[in-house]
This record gives C-alpha cells, sequence and structure tokens, in this order.
C-alpha cells in the first residue's frame, strides 16, 4: 500500500507537470495566428493529432464492430480498469501508522511514532560529550526493533571514536527497550555550532 | 464512554504526560455526547470488555516506563470509576513528544 500511495503521488506529480507544460504550450502556440508556423494547427500537425485521431477512430469502430473481441485489447482494457482501481485504492486507503513496538502483550500494546523517538534519541544523544548538534532517524524494523541513525557535530579537539561511544551510551536508554540498532555518525562541526 | 473518560483522565495524571493527541485528524479521539476526548479510543472486545487505547504526548522522558506507569493508572482509574469488570487490555502508544522550553 505504501508502494501504491508513491505511485500515486509520482504520477499526479507528473500529470500536473504534463498539464502545466501543455497549458503553457497552447498558450504560446495560440498567441501566432494562421494555420502555419507557430500556431495551434501547426502544434497538432507536429505532434500527430491527426493520425492519431484517425488511428483512434479506427481502433473504436473495430471495437464497436461485430466481430469477436481481440484478446489483446480485451486484456489491455481489463488491465487499465485494474490499474484504475489500484489507484484509486493506493489515493484513499489511509496510510497505516508505522509505529515501534515496545510491548505487545495479552494486557496491552505499548508503542511509538518514529517521531518521539528520533526526538529522544536527538536529546539523549545531545548529551554526549564532544557533541554540539544532532540529528536523528528512527527506522522500525519489518517485525520488532529497528535503526535508530544520529548523525552528529562534534567538537575539533573530541575524537570521533570516543564521540560515537558516547552517543552511543547515551543512547542506550532508549534502543534497549524499544530493540534499536544505533547507526552513529560524526563530523566535526562548523563555525556557529552550538558550544559545549 | 465512561472508560475512555476514567482512562483519558488517569492518563493525564500520571507525571511526564502532557495531554491526549487525537493523531492530527482526529482519528484517535472518543465523543462523548458532545465532547471529544482526543487521545483514547475504546473499543468492544469478547466477553463484554472494551480495550481502551491511549494516544499520548509525553514530556523528555523515558518512554517505557513511563508506558508502565500510563498503564497502571488507568487500570487503577478505571478501577476506581467501578469499571474493572469491563476493562479489558490497555495499550498506550506515545505519538509526540514535547521538549522543554529550556531545551537547546
Amino acid at each position: 500500500m505504501i508502494l501504491l500511495r508513491a505511485v500515486v503521488r509520482v504520477l499526479a506529480f507528473v500529470v500536473l507537470l504534463a498539464l502545466a507544460l501543455a497549458g503553457a504550450a497552447v498558450a504560446l502556440f495560440s498567441i501566432q495566428g494562421g494555420t502555419t508556423g507557430l500556431s495551434i494547427p501547426s502544434l497538432a500537425e507536429l505532434i500527430g493529432l491527426p493520425e492519431l485521431g484517425g488511428t483512434l477512430d479506427r481502433f473504436l469502430a473495430g471495437l464497436e464492430g461485430s466481430g469477436a473481441i481481440d484478446a489483446l485489447e480485451a486484456l489491455a482494457g481489463a488491465g487499465a480498469v485494474l490499474l484504475g482501481a489500484l489507484l484509486i485504492a493506493g489515493a484513499v486507503t489511509p496510510a497505516r501508522e508505522r509505529l515501534l513496538s515496545l510491548d505487545d502483550a495479552e494486557e496491552g500494546a505499548l508503542a511509538a511514532r518514529r517521531r518521539p523517538l528520533a526526538q529522544l534519541a536527538s536529546a539523549l544523544a545531545e548529551r554526549a560529550e564532544g557533541v554540539t548538534a544532532v540529528k536523528a532517524r528512527v527506522r522500525p524494523g519489518r517485525r520488532r526493533g529497528g535503526r535508530v541513525t544520529v548523525v552528529a557535530d562534534r567538537t575539533r579537539p573530541s575524537s570521533k571514536r570516543d564521540v560515537c561511544a558516547a552517543i552511543g551510551s547515551a543512547l542506550d536508554p532508549l534502543t534497549r527497550p524499544f530493540g534499536l540498532k544505533p547507526k552513529i555518525k560524526t563530523k566535526v562541526a562548523q563555525r556557529g555550532g552550538r558550544v559545549q | 464512554m465512561r472508560i475512555a473518560a476514567a482512562a483519558l483522565v488517569a492518563a493525564l495524571g500520571v507525571a511526564g504526560v502532557v495531554r491526549g493527541h487525537d493523531g492530527g485528524d482526529g482519528r484517535y479521539a472518543t465523543a462523548v455526547g458532545e465532547e471529544v476526548l482526543p487521545g483514547v479510543v475504546v473499543a468492544a472486545q469478547r466477553g463484554g470488555r472494551y480495550s481502551a487505547d491511549l494516544y499520548l504526548t509525553a514530556a523528555l522522558v523515558p518512554l517505557r516506563p513511563l508506558g508502565d506507569r500510563v498503564r497502571e493508572a488507568v487500570v487503577r482509574g478505571v478501577g476506581a470509576a467501578g469499571l474493572e469488570q469491563a476493562l479489558g487490555p490497555v495499550g498506550v502508544t506515545f505519538l509526540s513528544v514535547e521538549k522543554p522550553v529550556d531545551h537547546p
């Protein structure tokens, strides 16, 4: 379902972009009158609209005819219906929340969204010695646990290894209960970073 | 839904819980008459019981112990309202955390 939603979003963007470009092209070509040069008739000619119209007419006439329906046409039609149904499903189905489960006991579940966990990870990592700024991201695993990625700015004199170890320890109250695997990256802070 | 009200009141009484969270679009809320309780959803279960799911904004505190405290408080609170026989599983989900004002 996530894939479908992504496809719908990309498709919507592409269609809107195509519409915008088509509108701009029509506006531009409409400035000129006549049937030659930069004009709507010549644009239609350029992109083969008359031929396309003729082809479509023949195709529709063939479909409406009394003969047996071509298997390829039937398959294409069924495919188009299926694609449309899937796109509609992707558009209208509410997104499922991706939660990190702490506990799924019979007496009730304990869970959290990714964002608060990322905020907690940032807050914890910011306490580590040598750290000036932190960005954290949490990705839930397929079944349980997940990964917390921390990108930290450190002061110039501090060593990468020490800061990574300090952040790892600082994250422990979060990573252990939630079964999160920490991934820690550090870089020397640019000027203007918070001084610890 | 008396269970929803009792559960939410109990949860909000736990130190570290800031408020109920309706999910942003109202999906996690229960209407009691004209009043809407954000952050609690009660659903009928087998055997005449009702599950209570709390969706909360928490302070910047360890969430695991907080979740346990919320569950205990909800069980106590619903019990104090005389509804302990009707209470089924109690779920707790943290949807956001709120940093203190002086947090860097």
